[in-house]
């Protein structure tokens, strides 16, 4: 079943084409990796499909509604939540309070404090609880980050770099908690530099170059691509002796 | 030996950016260092030029070490960086930027800015020019410039195709090649890991903040693992 949908997207900033009538599709229950050379328009993406940027054309599909249209804070209540490149937090509250305030957003259908609970014990943060966010390394900074958008039960999650700035234990360590949640049926779209450590997550690959879609498909089939190869290596010229 | 780096680690704040990174380059090279974006390209020469504190390790230059040294005392030493984007004075015309490039000479800047005007002849004819007027590819021009005029002995730079059209790219390549008969070794931080390879003499591959494969660039080329690092299968 396809949770969401890209239709010929587009924006431009000045003359330059950040995102460039790209289409894709997200089904429930995959997770989809989107990576692509910096600059490649993977974060303007995101924000095309948040409303964080206004798009230029195109259209998104979500759950068979058009939600073109909506506004950054219309979207956590449909079911999509993103991360940011850089973990950011309350600094003020504890990890119990910054989990807890996320998910009042649904605090109607859901017990805000056993949805705060389960997402602690699922991300692994239960030890931490009262502490601040300050007191923390930058790892579980971006675990709280990933729990705290996890705490709104998102039917879609979209993590902006959750690896970014992290050791490989801190890595793998989100690396399981992120299976953890797409076994409770979420589905994610992961943008990732780190692509060793993603390659072993993802069902799929979306891959971006100066504002295309490049390539699709699963990571074996990606990385042979030769224009995928291009995009990250550069291409075979002929230089001067 | 030229430049010798030892053990390098650095932290942003609780991120570690380099861990125990190693490179030496000698006197008329060109090494090159590549690897995927966040792997600590950029960092390890805003180390060298010492805008960046290490947390430990150090880095040592014609034998003298440069720990604690500001950026201002290491240009002084002879040391230029050309960093990523470009950086140029938009403001300030061509001719102004290439003269504070030199900023810091007390001697004769002539011979420097003849080679410099006849390596990139369009800087010449831009020479009273806006360089925020410069199309992308002679801004890069004008950033390797400007890193010559203080006559250094070793340049650093930072992703110089980043942007360019490929044609460009091969272009800027091969000058950059041409620079080491003038006494001027290169440290080139490339994410266009082909061209590194065709223009270096030696290359280190960083992942994560460490040397992952290191030796002569003909030899790297063909190691299996590059593209593995690049693309982590």
């Amino acid at each position: 079943m396809i949770l969401l949908q890209g239709i010929n997207l587009s924006k431009h900033f000045g003359g330059l084409a950040a995102v460039d009538d790209v289409s894709f599709e997200i089904n429930q229950g995959e997770i989809v990796g989107l990576i692509g050379p910096n600059g490649a328009g993977k974060t303007t993406l995101i924000n095309l499909l948040t409303g964080t940027l206004y798009k230029d054309g195109g259209k998104v599909i979500f759950k068979g509604r058009d939600i073109t249209k909506i506004k950054p804070y219309q979207t956590t209540p449909i079911g999509i939540c993103r991360t940011f490149q850089m973990a950011t937090s309350f600094p003020g509250m504890s990890v119990w309070e910054n989990i807890k305030v996320a998910t009042l957003v649904k605090a109607k259908s859901i017990d805000p404090d056993e949805q705060a609970r389960q997402v602690m014990e699922l991300i692994g943060l239960r030890e931490y609880a009262d502490l601040l966010p300050t007191q923390l390394p930058y790892g579980d900074l971006k675990r709280l980050d990933i729990a705290r958008a996890l705490a709104t039960s998102p039917e879609l999650l979209l993590l902006d770099e959750p690896f970014s700035g992290l050791a490989i234990p801190e890595i793998r360590a989100i690396a399981t908690g992120l299976q953890g949640i797409t076994n409770q049926g979420v589905t994610l779209l992961i943008i990732e530099h780190v692509l060793r450590e993603l390659m072993p997550l993802v069902d799929r690959l979306i891959v971006l170059n100066f504002g295309q879609k490049i390539a699709e498909g699963s990571p074996q089939s990606v990385v042979r691509d030769e224009k995928v190869i291009e995009a990250y290596l550069g291409r075979e010229e002929s230089y001067a002796a | 030996m030229l430049l010798e780096v030892k053990d390098l680690t650095v932290h942003y704040g609780k991120a570690r950016a380099l861990d125990s990174v190693g490179l030496s380059v000698d006197s008329g090279q060109i090494v090159s260092v590549i690897g995927p974006n966040g792997a600590g390209k950029s960092t390890l020469l805003r180390t060298i030029s010492g805008l960046v504190p290490p947390t430990s390790g150090g880095v040592q230059f014609k034998g003298k070490k440069l720990d604690g040294l500001s950026p201002a005392e290491i240009v002084k030493h002879g040391i230029a960086h050309c960093p990523e984007g470009r950086k140029v004075f938009p403001r300030m015309t061509v001719m102004e930027n290439l003269r504070l490039g030199a900023y810091t000479r007390k001697d004769d800047i002539s011979s420097e800015l003849d080679y410099v005007l006849s390596l990139f002849p369009i800087l010449k004819e831009r020479q009273g020019q806006g360089a925020g007027t410069l199309s992308g590819g002679e801004q890069g021009m004008l950033s390797i410039s400007r890193g010559l005029m203080l006559k250094p002995s070793l340049l650093l730079v930072d992703e110089p195709t980043l942007g360019l059209a490929p044609m460009l790219s091969v272009e800027l390549g091969n000058k950059l090649k041409r620079i080491p008969e003038e006494g001027v070794s290169i440290l080139l931080v490339e994410q266009n890991a082909r061209l590194a390879f065709a223009i270096s003499q030696r290359c280190y591959v960083l992942e994560h903040g460490r040397v992952i494969i290191q030796g002569p660039s003909q030899q790297v080329e063909q190691d299996p693992h590059v593209r593995e690092s690049y693309l982590g299968l």
